[in-house]
């Protein structure tokens, strides 16, 4: 932003004094408060009877429960984000040929990302259990099942919540990009005669792939990372993030709360190392 | 399927919820396979105002919120001018550092900020938990600022500075008042951020510094469904301020200046 505009050296040289001054709170508070005890984590995570030791990290990749859950905790971000694809793309073809429910459409897509995580997390609770809103309409208005469905309290109800709470972040690129696609592509398709199914599958959605694949990465590190979530909706074994909070303060095991948080804490850099990559090719 | 039915589905995806959440925060009773209440009360909410833990849990809320803002405000102010205006070899590297809490995942922070206030004894205090809503908030705020900063148009400062006056008397005369909507929007947007925070308080405070989030989680784990719900309404009332002051700002392009 700034390189853009013509700098006033006579505005823009701050003294070193000043400089450091001004830093220093916040350089203070970061390194208190984010740096130190990052490093306390990695420390204590290397921490075995005789020294460092990288005991710990192997001890959680061969036990099998732990593993397990780690391959939970994918395997609930994957369908999280798949399911935020199938909800984007239509949502953006709609948003796109729509002129007066436009704002409603985005409004309501932004919605998640401005609700307290607990609070969303407790109201979807409410919603999918087995006596809540969505079982009524699927039993007494639609008739589509018989009982009520198990969605609350199990892993399905956690994917289902990180859908309804990450899509805005693949939403929000895929509807952006759609409407910055030039018309004049999909017109041209249309006049060699392809059908609107073939325009859409072999050019609309490949000209979009980029946009799904980065908003999908912010939609997937959100869902591997969220807490609150699976906290209250889920059955409490089930992803890396609420089984390392059991390990701190049920277990006062801070050696492997420390390895688990840790082992996020790198996937969540290289996801987002990915993600910045991938920005700047596009 | 047309685009109504999708808009339809679409809302009722995203609004159910909190319709649900409504509900039950008036219901004397509810039972399946009735889509509505059997009966209402608006007893839930005046219990917020009455039962002891609650009210306590609420000022915790404001008192954490306030005193995390004034520390943010503080402390984001000059290193929003300095990421702005500066230009030194370790700006780059300073913006990042900056943002190094957003990149990771919050049990991480709170796991590792945890450990440390156990070790110092920080736990269960006002001190520990304004200090772990800081983590959050901060690099919001030096976010919001810098970009405020950047978004203030230089030959201000440089007509102060000409005309002989000092970075000060620029600051505190010319700079100062622009900025006035910027950090507004920043005060009141961190102030929400503080007041919703949950998993960062969960783990540093105990049974003398609940916060509402706090609060909230322990009555959903008794299983007060109608209580629960009342209070996480309560909680909704700061995100919804705040969705209706940005619009409105953005409507009379304040924020226009200041590019929060």
């Amino acid at each position: 932003m700034n390189e853009t505009r013509e700098d006033s050296a006579y505005v823009t040289s701050i003294p070193s004094f000043w400089r450091w001054l001004g830093l220093l709170p916040a350089l203070v508070i970061v390194g208190a408060l984010v740096l130190y005890p990052l490093a306390l984590a990695i420390t204590t995570s290397l921490h075995g009877q005789h020294g460092l030791t990288l005991d710990r990290y192997i001890r959680f990749f061969s036990n099998s429960m732990s593993y397990s859950i780690l391959l939970q905790t994918l395997l609930i971000s994957c369908l999280a984000t798949l399911g935020s694809i199938a909800l984007s793309l239509p949502l953006a073809f709609v948003v796109r040929r729509s002129d007066r429910n436009r704002t409603v459409l985005r409004v309501l897509t932004a919605t998640p990302l401005a609700v307290p995580v607990l609070i969303s997390a407790y109201a979807l609770t409410l919603f999918f259990s087995e006596h809540g809103l969505f079982n009524y309409l699927l039993v007494g208005v639609l008739h589509v099942v018989r009982q009520p469905l198990q969605i609350s309290y199990t892993r399905a109800g956690v994917v289902l919540a990180c859908v309804w709470r990450f899509f805005p972040y693949t939403a929000l690129v895929v509807i952006g990009a759609l409407e910055a696609l030039d018309p004049s592509i999909e017109e041209a398709a249309y006049s060699t005669g392809a059908r609107p199914y073939q325009v859409l599958l072999r050019v609309s959605l490949p000209l979009l792939t980029p946009a799904v694949v980065t908003g999908s990465i912010l939609t997937f590190i959100g869902a591997f990372g969220t807490f609150s979530i699976p906290l209250v909706i889920g059955r409490g074994q089930d992803v890396l993030s609420v089984v390392a909070y059991r390990y701190a303060l049920t277990f006062f095991d801070w050696g492997s709360a420390a390895t688990v948080v840790v082992i996020m804490a790198v996937i969540q850099l290289s996801l987002l190392t990915m993600y910045t990559r991938l920005l700047r090719r596009s | 399927m047309g685009r109504a039915t999708f808009t339809t589905v679409f809302a009722g995806f995203i609004l159910g919820p909190f319709a649900v959440l409504l509900l039950w925060s008036v219901a004397q009773s509810w039972f399946w396979p009735s889509p509505l209440p059997t009966a209402f009360t608006l007893r839930w909410y005046m219990w917020a105002t009455v039962v002891p833990g609650i009210l306590r849990s609420l000022r915790m809320s404001l008192i954490v919120a306030v005193l995390a803002t004034l520390l943010t405000t503080v402390v984001a102010l000059p290193a929003g001018f300095v990421l702005s205006r500066g230009r030194f070899p370790g700006r780059g590297a300073a913006r990042l550092l900056f943002s190094l809490p957003l990149m990771i995942p919050y049990i991480t922070l709170g796991i590792g900020i945890a450990n440390v206030f156990y070790r110092l004894r920080l736990t269960d205090t006002l001190l520990g938990v304004v200090l772990a809503h800081s983590i959050a908030t901060l690099p919001f705020g030096i976010l919001i600022l810098t970009s405020a900063f950047d978004a203030l148009p230089l030959d201000v400062e440089e007509a102060g500075l000409a005309c002989g006056a000092t970075r000060w008397q620029t600051f505190w005369r010319l700079t100062a008042p622009l900025l006035a909507p910027a950090l507004l929007a920043q005060a009141v947007y961190v102030f929400t951020l503080s007041m919703d925070e949950f998993t960062l308080t969960l783990l540093v405070s105990g049974p003398d510094t609940a916060t509402l989030p706090v609060q909230i989680f322990a009555s959903i784990g008794e299983g007060y469904f109608q209580i629960s719900s009342a209070l996480s309404m309560l909680l909704l009332l700061p995100s919804v301020a705040v969705i209706y002051f940005m619009v409105r700002f953005l409507r009379t392009g304040f924020l226009a200046a200041g590019g929060g």
